[in-house]
């Protein structure tokens, strides 16, 4: 062991002992004065413990009069030199890792349920902030199938349909549901206002319909359709009321100028059977054989459409009368028809 | 802001302490930076320690100083992201994934090099980097935001940088992955 001087106490101890404050070599007790002292008057502190080659700074082993050798700045015996030098982790630190490695592994594994819905739910998000509700719409259903609960997920999945004109969807899965007053229960709140606002709007346009209102009724429809443009059937029955009011009023030309127009958006049976409803009527009062035959052709194809019962219903109600209108030139209505061939109709049908 | 006594912290985020000390002695036998002493946990402050030599060049001054920041911070993301769905996004109470979650966020909170391996690492740099070693002119940066942090660990900015990894992570993956 070797010795040091206190430069303060002019005391005698161990090397080991001592610590260097700001370069100065002090005993354990000055060296704790020492520190406070440069503490209190808030100097600059350097403070290193004083080493002493001939003890190991591992087992603290005193080795008389010989120096060891330095390992990373310390004086070290051999068996610690080498001890450190062949550094081992413990085996609790091993098994430990290993632990951790089995618990990723499991965490992943269980996560992984979870990860087909949640990949569905952040592609129908993604879809839906970019403007495509409809696609969104079979990725939020996805997500729904694990069986969540989650407020996000519902009402985003409420705001896809309503903004994929799918209302009813929309409202079964925020049925009986209460949310917080966040940002997203407001948009949805917001759509859910939309939809009602021209669900009335179309109310208000079948009860004009009725009383016999029919342009006050197409203007009340395409009201509908202009606040709730995502659901078809609004601007369907916009249309139809347009067709109805042309119709009322005799303007043929205005009525096949617009069945044209929705033949040409999109050819089902109800357009094709609407412009050879209009066709009829034109034939009916111009004799233009050539027209006569549009009529027939769109008859035909409306026949060809006609795929589902309703369709084909409607045919049967409608054919009677179309041959009526071409066979006599005369154009009668739904009510003149049946007043004149009094044969009960099975449901609503075109003029 | 509540004060929360750090051994209690300790205690709660132990698998945080272990990995962070685990992964210093990795990279000091990585970089033959010879290990004088370790504790990889204790009830006391710190919690953990490595005290080592000096690595042979600064990439090994690199790694002992950002490794546990590197290790820990992967680790957080993880198991935040095999927990997040369940926990954060289709809200189901499963015990397991908590579990997980908890265990992401202790790794996570303890991903910050300690101010004394930063010290150690910017008294180096600045030569290093001037001779263009790219693990110096790398740590500049890291070392300007990190040092700092550290000392906003009394306003927990370690358990919020936990958090931002163990939940910005995984919504990063996943809307990735949409």
């Amino acid at each position: 062991m070797q010795s040091r001087q206190c430069l303060d106490c002019a005391k005698t101890v161990g090397a080991a002992t001592t610590f260097i404050v700001n370069g100065r070599v002090l005993c354990t007790p000055c060296a704790d004065k020492k520190v406070v002292e440069v503490q209190t008057a808030k100097g600059a502190l350097e403070v290193l413990r004083g080493n002493d080659p001939t003890i190991c700074f591992k087992c603290a082993a005193d080795f008389g009069s010989t120096e060891l050798p330095l390992l990373a700045g310390m004086h070290m015996c051999e068996t610690c030199r080498l001890q450190i030098l062949n550094f081992q982790y413990p085996a609790w630190l091993k098994m430990a890792f290993a632990a951790l490695v089995l618990l990723l592994g499991i965490s992943l594994v269980h996560g992984r349920s979870y990860f087909a819905a949640g990949r569905s739910y952040y592609r129908g998000k993604k879809l839906l902030e970019i403007g495509h509700p409809v696609e969104a719409v079979p990725h939020f259903q996805k997500a729904l199938e694990s069986g969540t609960t989650s407020p996000d997920v519902l009402q985003n999945t409420a705001l896809a349909y309503l903004r994929a004109g799918m209302p009813e969807e929309a409202y079964k899965v925020v049925e009986g549901r209460t949310f917080e007053n966040t940002k997203l229960f407001r948009s949805v709140e917001a759509e859910f206002n939309r939809w009602v606002q021209a669900s009335e709007k179309a109310n208000n346009a079948a009860q004009l319909y009725k009383e016999k209102k029919y342009r006050e009724a197409a203007k009340s429809m395409h009201e509908a359709a202009t606040t709730y443009p995502e659901l078809p059937s609004f601007s369907d029955s916009a249309d139809r009321l347009d067709y109805t009011v042309l119709f009322d009023a005799g303007d043929y030309d205005g009525l096949v100028a617009l069945s044209e127009k929705l033949w040409a958006r999109n050819q089902s049976y109800e357009s094709a059977a609407a412009l050879s409803g209009a066709y009829a009527c034109r034939y009916a009062v111009t004799g233009d054989n050539g027209v006569k035959r549009k009529a027939t052709e769109m008859i035909d194809r409306a026949r060809s459409l006609a795929k589902s019962k309703d369709e084909q219903d409607n045919l049967s109600e409608w054919q009677p009368r179309f041959d009526h209108r071409i066979q006599t030139r005369k154009i009668l209505t739904r009510e003149q028809y049946y007043a004149l061939f009094p044969e009960q109709p099975t449901k609503e049908g075109r003029n | 802001m509540f004060f929360v006594p750090g051994f209690v912290i300790s205690i709660l985020t132990f698998p945080g302490v272990i990995v962070h000390e685990a992964a210093h002695a990795f990279f000091c036998r990585m970089f033959n930076a010879p290990i004088l002493e370790v504790k990889y946990f204790r009830f006391g402050n710190p919690a953990g320690y490595v005290i080592h030599g000096d690595p042979e060049n600064f990439k090994g001054h690199f790694f002992i100083t950002m490794g546990p920041f590197i290790i820990n911070s992967a680790l957080c993301v993880l198991f935040c992201s095999a927990a997040f769905l369940p926990v954060w996004v289709l809200n189901f109470k499963d015990p397991l994934s908590w579990f997980f979650y908890w265990l992401g966020l202790s790794i996570g909170m303890h991903a910050f090099p300690s101010t004394q391996d930063l010290k150690v690492l910017w008294r180096n740099a600045p030569r290093e980097a001037k001779a263009l070693d790219p693990w110096a002119v790398l740590s500049l940066p890291l070392i300007v935001i990190l040092y700092p942090l550290n000392f906003l660990r009394v306003i927990w900015a370690d358990l919020a940088y936990g958090i931002a990894i163990g939940v910005l992570g995984p919504i990063a993956i996943f809307e990735f992955l949409a």
